[in-house]
């Protein structure tokens, strides 16, 4: 029998968020996830969005191009942490198989590695 | 009841007052079965014993001590999974009674062991913080040390701070914010004398250290896939050379630094 019954709230195993007991390997997997997805893409973006508001704000104008640099390259990070948290999969279906993230760490070094570059001509020739 | 002296005072008082009834454990199964049944990662479906949850009282079944719940009874009587799988109890550690209680059941000797698992369970314990929990303020009539401390320190730092409280009229708070802007490369027009000096140590030393993020990047990066590869054998690298790399880079570039400025100052 297959019931399509659209619900309010997002079912875990069959239970909602709440009423949820969650065991000890999942609470070890949730953390992990937070670890990677708040504790570092996360707040690399925000170091980097802050950075630049601290360069646009107190510096002087010809900083101004730095500070730029530092905002975009937080933006691509936000970016990029969001599609790689939608990327990794559902906590409470081990179903599908682990894909490790070679992909993204590719990605955000080489994104990375072109704000350094243009950070480092910008500062040369300040 | 008096041969047990380490009992908790209310523990004693439930006991006297609801006396050893053999049902009282029956009326606790069907929350410990449910429990036993809601950390069975089999149960992949919503059925209708899930539509009941809400009915039973989340924070009763939480502060429910383990003991209780790895009890030999209980275990056959559910065809859950066995005491590894019980969920955690996020009560311990906040409340008193909970690990006297907790200590109690660990030695079954001192405790009276004709009460059975109605005296090893806690008193009703509503959660403070978290989900359907409420705050309840307790007031204080002597304030204790630490707050004493605080209010002290707190007299101390507006006495001797450095700070000024002045009434924000005109361009006061853009002028004082204005002094915090300390962070700029002297243009060699402005100052020649002697801050040339700083501007011109502030590119090459701005230059190092981007050069020095690339480079640490890139050894990251090398790490991560370096990981990823041994990992799948089971094992995993420690890092010594990049951290030896580093911190030498690193100390190198400050002192190179430290001893430019010593020198112009010198000169």
């Amino acid at each position: 029998m297959n019931l399509t019954i659209t619900r309010r709230h997002r079912l875990y195993r069959g239970h909602r968020a709440r009423s949820l007991n969650i065991t000890e390997e999942e609470l070890v997997e949730v953390r992990a996830r937070e670890r990677t997805f708040d504790g570092a893409y996360w707040r690399t973006a925000m170091k980097a969005f802050s950075m630049g508001m601290i360069i646009l704000r107190l510096f002087t104008r010809s900083f101004y191009k730095i500070g730029i640099v530092f905002v975009a390259f937080g933006m691509t990070i936000l970016g990029i942490a969001v599609l790689r948290r939608k990327a990794a999969g559902d906590v409470f279906d081990q179903r599908q198989p682990f894909q490790t993230a070679g992909f993204w760490v590719m990605i955000t070094t080489l994104i990375t590695t072109i704000a350094y570059i243009v950070l480092l001509i910008l500062i040369v020739r300040l | 009841m008096d041969t047990s002296p380490c009992l908790h005072p209310f523990d004693q008082t439930q006991a006297t007052s609801a006396p050893t009834s053999p049902s009282a454990p029956n009326t606790r199964k069907p929350s410990i079965s449910f429990n036993l049944h809601h950390n069975n990662p089999v149960d992949n479906h919503a059925s209708k014993s899930s539509d009941s949850i809400g009915t039973v009282p989340l924070d009763e079944v939480k502060a429910l001590p383990t003991q209780l719940v790895k009890s030999p009874s209980v275990a056959s009587s559910s065809s859950g999974p066995p005491s590894s799988q019980v969920l955690r109890n996020r009560m311990e550690g906040k409340a008193n009674q909970i690990a006297q209680s907790s200590d109690l059941s660990s030695n079954p000797g001192t405790a009276g062991t004709d009460n059975g698992d109605e005296q090893q369970r806690p008193p009703m314990i509503r959660r403070n913080t978290g989900p359907g929990g409420r705050y309840i303020d307790v007031p204080e009539q002597v304030p204790k040390w630490t707050t004493r401390l605080s209010a002290g320190l707190r007299k101390l730092y507006t006495r001797y701070s450095p700070s000024l409280t002045l009434e924000n009229k005109g361009s006061i708070a853009r002028d004082h914010l204005a002094v915090t802007q300390l962070f700029r490369l002297q243009q060699p027009g402005s100052n020649p004398h002697e801050l040339i000096k700083v501007s011109e140590l502030g590119r090459p030393l701005g230059g190092s250290f981007i050069s020095l993020g690339i480079l640490f990047l890139w050894l990251g990066t090398s790490r991560y896939f370096h990981n990823q590869t041994v990992l799948s054998y089971g094992q995993f690298p420690a890092s010594r050379g990049s951290v030896i790399l580093a911190t030498v880079t690193v100390l190198a570039v400050l002192l190179a630094c430290f001893i430019i400025v010593i020198l112009q100052g010198r000169t």
